[in-house]
């Protein structure tokens, strides 16, 4: 008898919390994570893998007419959204008609009508406003391409090999074994170019960064050292390549 | 005598292979429950020698009188180089010394010979921080039973036989890929092994960091102790769901009080380190920076104590809480806090810890939790204070309110109190702590999450003299019923090893400028020091064979040197490597 009760119970209370749900437009709890692709810097999707995007403004103007929005999907969440390899901090949520609509340091989120699918990036650059959102929270507005690096040069390394010494092998050892700070020898993370350059330029954790005591072409030489010493062969980095990520 | 009956000691020709058992122990005596809470004056069979964490050592053929005689005995090139944070243990004459790379190694304690050697097999990491987990391994080793029992940098315990040095079992505890790694030792007790969790920094670990209990005889987990989720702390994290928190490593070992059966286990930081990224607003995220009392029977949380609730800047409060019965007279002017239901005259269970990297004492009941005073050492900004109840008021004002803007913090971040623990001696009722003095530019730093890296956040800045000082070197000797200084050493150099107190009424200490002294527990008079190779690190240690006494230490790098060194350009002057192990005692008596 008493399980039958609570049957009823619980019968009843689902058809009360029902309209409430419809209310709320079908939001549930969002997720934001973080996803890679070919030829895309690490950016946001949401929790069924689709790209999230931003609206550009300019001086405060959403640079998206009425006509533009109407091809954006507002990333609706029913309380706070759960982040995946992102930082928690980065999420929040503004008021959209009633609604909580998901922002990632401070701008909200959106998908695009037009992709079906993850890896979809039909909207990236659409109607010059719209664009994929970073795991940096940046809207990844497309530069100028960056040419390759070039070969390695022994005169670059001869540099990046004085500047090592000077300003690295305290924490990360003359060869690069690593004690304090991070061993880079055979560090798989070294393959990323424009990453080494920004660790160097904004530090991270107990490392501090150089931008303001290295120029660009010193940094670009210790990140070609430290790619192609002790058996690590990442290629080179150019002075250009480190001024994207200044 | 008794030593020769011990070991079977082979030739030093035999060439070292990995792996290999050279010789053994023979008859090894199991160390019993009653050893572990009670050791023979000659033995030192965990970090701390005994269970309260204390360092002390009864032995006193070595002491104030005779100390400036000691001289070097015999020393040992240690196969692995790295962090030194190593404690030489010893049994019966046999020393166990827990190595970097999960290396461990039996000597003869009398003359340094090998009597066997075991490396565990270890993943080739590649990601770069779990190599760097493995280049400091801390005290990795405790002595129980019949087993030496060893954690490993990828999440492992494992159980060797103490007389051969072959592995008995292993457990895997927690799945190293996701971040997880030992860097300190377990503590083993009633049957019991306990261990810390480090590595709750790293992307993959969100959600959860452990202290966990295992069967003695085979490794199986009993329980394990979440420290940042579950229906306890849930609410004190601003909202954030637990997948999305991370941090809260016990990577110290913990105490332990035989009588309530209790754990006492400290708790790392929050992550990512500022709360502007880290998204729990304003929740004081438990069971971050606190002390755990912890029923060893069950894991569950009998009390808890948070020293820097809201932590935003990575000052940590895992460190050592050693147990002492004092009397609790707290001397106005001296303290910050007193508690004013302390009733003089009385004896209470007390924990004595500076558990963060900011220097400041604290003093709890071990029954309630409760503080019954708590003092600065160095110079800190990041306690306002304390509410009438105890409870530690975070300095909120120096919380960055948004990405990118700096602060300066005096609490010891890269540069404040670590892993180097200080010892308690009864002779004079004061605790002996190491810390280092500065203060620190921190900046909120949005960054990709990565797979195998930490989430801290923050870039750290330049380092600072705290205010009027000029040095960073500090070892604070404490009166724990006052709370009143006793005294205080500074120095350029900062204090590189643990510290060890001994019946000889001596406190042993090693700075980053090679130098391993014995000072005077009364006044902090320098009594003896000697210049080793390099950097004196890990846990010094005594024991006796034979009726002699003996002092081990191990040399090998600090990783606050580089921070200490951008202050002082003089401490550049050493070299680093060349890990090694020292032994010390007095010239035998002419016959």
């Amino acid at each position: 008898m008493r399980t039958h009760k609570i049957k009823i119970l619980s019968g009843l209370l689902a058809l009360a919390v029902v309209p409430a749900i419809a209310a709320a437009a079908s939001a549930q709890t969002a997720t934001v994570a973080k996803a890679q692709a070919p030829d895309m810097v690490p950016f946001l999707v949401n929790g069924d893998g689709k790209t999230l995007y931003v609206v550009k403004s300019e001086n405060g103007k959403s640079s998206c007419d009425a006509k533009c929005m109407e091809s954006l999907e507002p990333l609706l969440t029913k309380d706070r959204p759960l982040g995946q390899m992102v930082l928690p901090g980065l999420l929040g949520t503004v008021d959209k008609n009633g609604a909580k609509q998901v922002t990632y340091r401070g701008q909200p989120l959106f998908t695009f009508k037009q992709d079906a699918k993850a890896g979809d990036f039909k909207g990236q650059g659409y109607q010059n406003a719209v664009y994929v959102m970073s795991a940096m929270g940046e809207a990844e507005v497309p530069t100028a391409p960056v040419a390759e690096a070039g070969p390695v040069t022994p005169e670059v390394l001869a540099a990046g090999k004085a500047l090592f010494a000077s300003n690295c092998a305290a924490c990360h050892g003359a060869n690069g074994e690593g004690a304090f700070g991070t061993k880079l020898q055979g560090f798989a993370r070294l393959s990323n170019g424009p990453a080494v350059a920004r660790t160097i330029l904004a530090g991270m954790n107990s490392m501090p960064g150089f931008a303001a005591t290295l120029s660009d072409e010193q940094v670009a030489a210790i990140s070609t050292f430290v790619r192609n010493s002790w058996g690590n062969e990442f290629g080179a980095v150019s002075a250009e390549q480190v001024k994207t990520v200044r | 005598m008794k030593l020769n009956s011990l070991i079977t000691a082979l030739s030093a020709a035999l060439a070292l292979t990995a792996g290999a058992a050279h010789a053994q122990v023979e008859n090894y005596r199991p160390v019993t429950d009653k050893e572990t809470l009670s050791p023979a004056p000659e033995d030192w069979l965990m970090w701390r020698r005994t269970v309260d964490n204390q360092a002390y050592s009864p032995l006193d053929s070595i002491n104030t009188k005779n100390v400036g005689d000691l001289r070097m005995e015999w020393s040992w090139n240690l196969p692995v180089y790295g962090l030194q944070e190593a404690a030489p243990l010893v049994r019966d004459g046999v020393m166990f010394l827990g190595l970097n790379q999960g290396i461990v190694q039996a000597l003869n304690a009398v003359t340094g010979e090998l009597l066997w050697e075991y490396r565990q097999k270890l993943p080739e990491f590649t990601g770069g921080y779990h190599g760097a987990q493995a280049n400091r391994q801390r005290n990795n080793i405790v002595l129980y039973q019949d087993k030496v029992i060893l954690t490993t940098p990828d999440s492992k315990l494992v159980a060797l036989d103490a007389a051969t040095g072959k592995m008995v079992w292993e457990h895997q505890v927690l799945d190293w890929e996701k971040g997880y790694s030992f860097t300190a030792g377990p503590l083993a007790i009633d049957g019991k092994i306990f261990t810390g969790t480090s590595g709750c920094s790293i992307a993959g670990t969100a959600g959860g960091c452990f202290i966990t209990a295992h069967d003695a005889a085979t490794g199986k987990e009993l329980w394990r102790l979440n420290t940042i989720g579950g229906p306890e702390v849930d609410g004190t994290w601003g909202g954030l769901a637990q997948e999305n928190r991370w941090g809260g490593s016990p990577w110290i070992t913990g105490s332990y009080d035989p009588k309530r059966k209790t754990l006492y286990w400290g708790v790392g930081m929050p992550l990512p380190y500022p709360a502007v990224l880290r998204g729990s607003a304003d929740g004081a995220a438990l069971y971050t920076n606190s002390t755990l009392a912890i029923d060893a029977e069950t894991g569950k949380v009998k009390w808890h104590y948070q020293h820097l609730p809201r932590d935003d800047w990575d000052l940590d409060s895992p460190f050592e809480r050693v147990l002492v019965e004092s009397e609790i007279a707290p001397t106005k002017g001296e303290v910050s806090y007193m508690s004013k239901n302390v009733k003089p005259g009385q004896k209470y269970d007390v924990i004595v810890s500076v558990p963060g990297k900011y220097g400041t004492v604290f003093v709890l009941d071990r029954d309630t939790g409760e503080l019954l005073w708590a003092r600065d050492t160095a110079y800190q900004n990041v306690i306002k204070g304390f509410t009438d109840e105890g409870k530690a008021i975070t300095n909120t004002e120096l919380f960055a309110k948004s990405i990118g803007e700096t602060v300066t913090v005096c609490g010891g971040r890269d540069l404040g109190k670590l892993w180097m623990a200080g010892a308690y001696s009864p002779l004079t009722n004061a605790f002996y702590v190491p810390v280092s003095e500065s203060c620190k530019d921190l900046t909120p730093q949005v960054i990709e999450v990565r797979k195998g890296e930490s989430v801290g956040a923050q870039a750290s800045g330049k380092a600072h003299f705290a205010p009027g000082q000029d040095t960073t070197g500090r070892v604070y000797a404490v009166d724990v019923k006052s709370g009143k200084l006793l005294w205080v050493q500074k120095q350029a150099p900062i204090f590189t090893s643990s510290v060890m107190t001994t019946g000889g009424g001596l406190v042993f200490t090693g700075d980053s400028m090679r130098e391993f002294a014995a000072w005077d527990q009364k006044d902090g008079k320098k009594l003896w020091d000697v210049k080793l190779n390099t950097t004196i690190g890990g846990h010094p240690t005594t024991y006796s064979v034979n009726g002699k006494q003996y002092v081990a230490v191990v040399t090998g790098a600090n990783a606050q040197t580089p921070v200490a060194a951008s202050l002082s350009p003089e401490l550049k002057k050493v070299v680093n490597g060349g890990n090694a192990l020292f032994v010390f005692a007095l010239p035998d008596a002419k016959k």
